[in-house]
């Protein structure tokens, strides 16, 4: 037996309705002091299976929902309920506390932008008449491996570039819907943004329509995912153990 | 699951659930880590997604990207034909065609995890429109190694 830990939160939280975790387990709240680990049942030799990475990330997602969660990255489990009280610990009560109330009210949304490979060539080619040109040569001379790596290599330096303009200018209209924002690595791939946006929960709608304008107003070769509400994910990037990871 | 609907038409948009891929994405890099408390040996997935990102930029690539701009139809607006680079990685369903190579690997890691549940996932429709089953089974000779990792093709 061993405990799967999902998070951290108030000890005053109460679960509105019956979570299920990892194997469908029940999903409890251990207190320690004014915190309380989120936990379920697990057979801690058991292998990790895609429902597993699917159970934290829905019992986190439904926590979300009303209340404050520190999420925990996937993978911290313990031997019994003696030692939920050590993780709290170890990672000291009073940061974590700090560190929930500071995201009180608040969640995370995360935005993400992909660029449709044909409609981002099309549009390469049409704004840069060189491309074209190394476009034409290279069909002129379907067999020249060496025009056609120059002309590869050319629409990657260009698609990069549109990458970073487009990621840009989406991140200039995002930052006035959010407290804060946090960009995570994109590299390579069709994938332009990955922005987290932590917002109040109650000013979701704002949001909302603020993503809907932006959507409408994008361009053929990009499309937008929004998700969640999740809890603060990318705002937590912290490592505790016995050192304090901040101030 | 979270989504609660709303009768009033206010809201133009609002945000979906995570995929499988958005929370290989999150909760294997990101939240809360004490460190002792790790149990689940998490290895293996920076070295997907590096893998990943050299063979954007290897050659091959460029070659791909080279036929992928000689066979568009710059009059055309709608997809068409789509090159061959796009349709490898539109393989796990026209939902997420938009989504990188990078997306498409780190849904690998998570096949990889569910090695054992061939049998025991009919309840779980979600991912069945990615096709997850067929592309499992695809994956299974890239499990052992990291050099044949690239692609198909």
């Amino acid at each position: 037996m061993g405990l799967h830990v999902y998070g951290v939160v108030s000890a005053a939280t109460t679960l509105q309705r019956v979570l299920h975790g990892r194997g469908e387990a029940p999903v409890s709240l251990v207190v320690y002091g004014d915190l309380a680990a989120v936990v379920s049942e697990v057979d801690s030799a058991a292998r990790i299976r895609r429902d597993d990475l699917l159970a934290h990330a829905r019992v986190l997602e439904a926590i979300v929902d009303d209340s404050t969660v520190l999420p925990m990255r996937f993978g911290v489990i313990v031997e019994d309920y003696d030692e939920v009280a050590d993780i709290i610990h170890s990672a000291g009560e009073g940061r974590l506390t700090t560190l929930l109330g500071s995201f009180d009210g608040l969640v995370q949304l995360t935005v993400k932008a992909y660029h449709d490979q044909d409609q981002a060539l099309r549009h390469l080619l049409r704004e840069r008449p060189e491309l074209r040109e190394l476009r034409d040569q290279t069909a002129a001379a379907p067999s020249s491996y060496h025009s056609k790596i120059k002309l590869g290599e050319a629409i990657a330096a260009n698609l990069d570039a549109l990458a970073s303009a487009d990621a840009s200018l989406l991140y200039a209209q995002l930052s006035g819907l959010a407290e804060r924002i946090v960009l995570d690595e994109v590299s390579g791939g069709h994938k332009v943004l990955d922005a987290a946006l932590l917002v109040q929960r109650d000013a979701r709608a704002q949001t909302d329509e603020g993503i809907a304008q932006i959507r409408h107003t994008l361009p053929d070769r990009l499309s937008l995912r929004y998700i969640g509400p999740l809890p603060p994910y990318s705002f937590v990037d912290g490592q505790l153990a016995g050192e304090p990871a901040w101030g | 699951m979270t989504v609660t609907q709303r009768t009033t038409n206010r809201y133009l948009e609002r945000p979906a659930p995570s995929s499988l891929a958005d929370v290989i994405d999150t909760i294997l890099d990101k939240g809360l880590v004490i460190d002792i408390y790790v149990r689940v040996s998490l290895v293996g997935i920076e070295l997907l997604t590096i893998d990943a990102r050299i063979v954007i930029a290897s050659v091959d690539t460029y070659l791909r990207f080279a036929e992928a701009v000689n066979r568009l139809d710059l009059t055309e607006n709608g997809p068409e034909g789509l090159p061959e680079l796009m349709e490898d990685i539109t393989r796990n369903g026209a939902k997420h065609k938009t989504e990188g190579a990078l997306e498409g690997v780190k849904e690998k890691v998570g096949e990889v995890f569910s090695r054992d549940d061939e049998d025991e996932d009919e309840d779980d429709s979600e991912d069945e429109d990615r096709s997850s089953r067929s592309r499992r089974r695809q994956s299974e000779p890239a499990r052992k190694s990291t050099s044949s990792r690239r692609r198909d093709s």
